[in-house]
């Protein structure tokens, strides 16, 4: 009862306990995994900020001649950027959160990168097409000058082409410095140049400044964008994230002693457990001691008893035989002595006659016999003749003491029937024909079956092995069994063997009152009875059981209320005593 | 006699039985580079041959591109403006008519090869096709729903879409499923094997000379500063009228301020996208407010205000002629 109260308190706990830290445990994010992440998704942004640097350079020095690879590159980091913010940043407040900050200050300075970037694309083709096209108006106008014979203009043109095109390649502040005041000349030298290339010097004056312009522009551009702090913020971005992964590092050794904890805390628990469950054993072994003692004792007394019951019922059965042994033996005696008691009273009456006779022998004897005497002794010995019905009384006792010779006979029988049945402790095996034994039972209970029609279905069945006065008592207590059950006038009786190879069966049918299911299983527990109180204690069959698988036999018992009952029993021919 | 050869011989053998591998190595690797190169210094490279997306996904993004239930009184579908068989992509109209028969301010630009866009308008205010489609739907002077909520409302009561947005995306309609369906289709809207392609490809036949000329042109002239990639454009912004003043032009093109509306920037006032030229041919009329007919014509607007250029009149024909050559074939499974 303590036991298992505490093994419910202690599973409450644990499970309590195991799914706290569960929980606690959810709580926390898989640092390894999202280190991994996190360094992947830092490595890939930063060589695609990187990259974008490299392939701008690219288009700037016309290595490149298409936006294809930078804007490709910048919407592949605007992907990763974005990706990486839908997975850590989603609600997560840039004001609190240190992460989320970095975060969101990088994507600032991104965007700031990506409008110069996009600033970038669309003055370098301006640049592009202004430095590509100055040259080409300029030579035209150098030609149109040399035709004009403006040697100044001419000269002044290719000495603006030549520090044009060296701005543009070298974008030197100084280069920037000339051009401008060769533009302001340029107005001057304008006026000497032929009107029809007003047209052409227009253009040119609108490139050159284009490529003054632009060339600043981009260069600018591409400076603030070489100088771009998103390296930085990336690098920011990552300490932070280094910080994070110690914080959460903090909180998984946290999480890891108080998982010590509870394990530590659920083996306390166990060795209490155990050690209350050990007592409760120590005790509960010396309890199971004191009852083993005590059943030992009991079953040995119950063997005992048994033995005894069993001797009972074997006196019962055995105050039947008498029973039945009086009242045949009675019957024979009373008649007997009877015939005794007349036949000694007719041998009294002819004593009389022989003691005359005896007188008058003597008479006959004597020298001188005395007729007179011996007339008296004749006429008396007559009378006495006459009295005793005239020699009838011999008839008489001759017949009596052939009725006498029958009834001993029938005694003897009786006797040696008995002398059968009386070995019935003589525990040795014999050959025995089973038939006999039935026959001997069945003659023991004569007195028993009076009326009822008995039926012996014999065959020819071999000698078993056996003690046949335990057999004896078997046959007793069944057919016992069956004349109880049957009616004096109307039962029958059916005893039946037969053999197959390895056994004798013996069949045991009667037509009484059966019994039911509940009742056939019980049939061979000791005590068991269906009979009125005094006619048996319920061991008949008991004993029959135990006698029968002491024979390595069996018995069995089939039975139906009202439809009779019989008794199957098997006996093996080769049956060798253990 | 035969000696002096027969030494070289032996020697060159040598050497090339002794560093052939070496050989065989410098040769690939300082070739490789060089073929790398010269096919990338084309600013012009080809589309892709083949496309990838998920079919199933595309075949009902079609169906959506196609519901006119999208709009607010059943009359507008996506294809309503950008019909991809006759007009390319586009409703050929200077401006497209929407709901109610109001009419927006803006050109149609084609669908076709808008995958490649950097940004999707002619400001680029969207970042990709996802964001491009909350602005037909909820504007008011095209689809007119209001929001995209609105849309998936209309098309959830249909069994066949929830059967299918089930299937392909396990969830019911949602706003991002059902504009990942729209996505899916348009990545596969993609106009491959242009006979300019074939020509970038090695295939000296297949544009005529002109129409080589027309690219020379239109790489001497400068317009590939900005028209170049895969796309002939649409990977940057440009300002209207980098070398003239746009106001001078007689048409309406200087009235749209374009990106300045989003970003307020001085420098912004009409910097747009450049739009791709692939399918400028097919596409009339042109610029952002489709206010120039023909293609001519908006070539010279092109010479004029962006390059600062005179360009002869046959020139401009061989451009336009080049043009031409930059439209690929529609993909199939889009008329069915």
């Amino acid at each position: 009862m303590k036991a298992s109260l505490l093994i419910i308190i202690f599973l409450a706990l644990a499970i309590l306990g195991g799914s706290g830290l569960f929980i606690y445990q959810r709580t926390l994010p898989d640092i390894d995994a999202i280190r991994k992440d996190i360094v992947e998704r830092i490595l890939t942004i930063d060589s695609l900020d990187t990259n974008i640097n490299e392939l701008a350079i690219r288009n700037r020095y016309n290595f490149d001649l298409n936006y294809d690879g930078v804007t490709r590159a910048s919407s592949l980091l605007d992907k990763a950027v974005s990706d990486f913010g839908r997975t850590y940043f989603i609600n997560k407040n840039a004001e609190t959160d240190l992460l989320a900050r970095r975060f969101q200050d990088f994507k600032n300075e991104l965007e700031v990168k990506k409008e110069l970037i996009e600033n970038f694309k669309t003055h370098n083709s301006v640049l592009r097409n202004s430095e590509k096209y100055a040259p080409l108006v300029g030579r035209k106008l150098i030609a149109v000058a040399d035709q004009a014979n403006e040697m100044t203009a001419k000269e002044h043109y290719t000495e603006i082409i030549r520090e044009m095109l060296e701005y543009s390649l070298q974008g030197s502040s100084v280069r920037l410095e000339n051009l401008k005041i060769m533009r302001t000349q340029l107005t001057e030298v304008e006026k000497s140049m032929p009107r029809q290339a007003l047209t052409e010097m227009i253009a040119f004056n609108n490139h050159l400044s284009v490529v003054m312009e632009e060339k600043h522009n981009t260069d600018t551009f591409l400076r603030k964008i070489m100088l771009s702090t998103t390296g930085e913020e990336l690098s920011q971005l990552s300490n932070a994230w280094d910080m994070w992964f110690v914080d959460q590092s903090q909180k998984y050794d946290n999480f890891t002693i108080l998982l010590t904890a509870y394990i530590v805390s659920l083996l306390a628990f166990i060795a209490i457990i155990v050690w209350i469950l050990r007592s409760l054993y120590r005790s509960l072994d010396q309890k199971v001691e004191e009852r083993t003692k005590e059943t030992e004792i009991a079953f040995e007394e119950l063997k005992e008893y048994e033995t005894q019951l069993m001797q009972s019922e074997k006196m019962a059965s055995l105050g039947q035989l008498v029973a039945g042994v009086t009242y045949e033996m009675n019957t024979p005696l009373g008649y007997i002595s009877a015939n005794v008691d007349t036949v000694s009273k007719n041998i009294k009456g002819m004593g009389r006659v022989y003691e005359v006779m005896n007188i008058l022998s003597n008479e006959v004897s004597l020298p001188k016999p005395d007729g007179k005497k011996m007339g008296a002794l004749l006429k008396h010995l007559v009378k006495l003749f006459r009295e005793g019905g005239k020699g009838e009384v011999i008839n008489e006792t001759q017949e009596l003491l052939e009725d006498s010779t029958y009834g001993l006979n029938e005694i003897s029988q009786l006797v040696s029937s008995l002398k059968d049945y009386g070995s019935i402790d003589q525990s040795e095996m014999k050959s025995i024909n089973l038939n006999r034994n039935l026959d001997t039972t069945l003659d023991m209970s004569k007195s028993l079956i009076k009326n009822r029609e008995l039926v012996r279905n014999y065959t020819d069945i071999k000698n078993i092995k056996g003690m046949p006065s335990q057999l004896n008592q078997v046959f007793m207590n069944v057919i016992t069994n069956a004349i109880q059950a049957t009616d004096d006038n109307t039962g029958k009786i059916i005893i039946s063997t037969d053999s197959d190879e390895d056994n004798v069966i013996i069949e045991i049918e009667d037509n009484g009152i059966g019994m039911r299911e509940e009742e056939v299983k019980h049939v061979f527990d000791p005590f068991f009875t269906t009979k009125d109180v005094g006619q048996g204690v319920g061991l008949g069959m008991a004993v029959a059981y135990k006698i029968i698988k002491s024979h390595g036999g069996e018995i069995i018992v089939e039975s139906q209320p009202s439809n009779g009952t019989k008794v199957i029993i098997k006996l093996p021919l080769n049956h060798t005593e253990n | 006699m035969s000696s002096p050869p027969y030494i070289v011989k032996e020697s060159s053998m040598r050497f090339f039985s002794n560093n052939n591998h070496l050989i065989i190595f410098a040769v690939f690797f300082t070739h490789i580079p060089f073929m790398v190169l010269g096919q990338l210094n084309e600013p012009i490279t080809p589309l892709p041959l083949e496309v990838k997306f998920d079919k199933a996904k595309a075949s009902l993004g079609k169906k959506l591109f196609n519901d006119k239930r999208l709009s607010a009184d059943n009359s507008i579908s996506c294809a309503s403006c950008h019909d991809l068989e006759k007009g390319y992509g586009t409703d050929l109209l200077p401006v497209s008519e929407g709901v109610g028969g109001k009419h927006g301010e803006r050109n149609s630009p084609t669908v076709y090869n808008a995958v490649y866009n950097f940004t999707q308008f002619w400001d680029g205010r969207a970042e990709d096709l996802s964001q491009q489609i909350d602005g037909p739907i909820t504007n008011p002077l095209e689809m007119g729903l209001g929001t995209l909520q609105g849309a998936v409302d209309k098309i959830k009561s249909d069994q066949t879409y929830q059967q299918a947005f089930k299937q392909l995306y396990a969830t019911e309609i949602t706003i991002e499923s059902m504009k990942d369906a729209i996505v899916e289709f348009e990545k596969s809207l993609v106009t491959t094997n242009a006979p300019f392609d074939q020509y970038l490809r090695g295939d000296e036949s297949a544009i005529t000379a002109e129409q080589k000329n027309g690219y020379q042109l239109f790489k001497t002239y400068g317009c590939v500063s900005c028209h170049q990639g895969q796309n002939v454009g649409g990977n940057m912004f440009q300002k209207l009228g980098v070398l003239k003043n746009i106001n001078l032009q007689k048409g309406s093109l200087s009235k749209d301020l374009g990106r300045y509306n989003i970003t307020k920037n001085e420098w912004d006032k009409r910097v747009f996208k450049v739009p791709s030229l692939r399918l400028a041919a097919v596409t009339p009329p042109y610029f952002h407010d489709g206010s120039v007919a023909t293609l001519k014509d908006a070539v010279k607007v092109m010479v004029d205000y962006q390059l600062g250029r005179e360009v002869p009149e046959e020139d401009i024909l061989a451009i336009v002629e080049f043009l031409k050559s930059l439209v690929g074939e529609l993909p199939k499974g889009v008329n069915s």
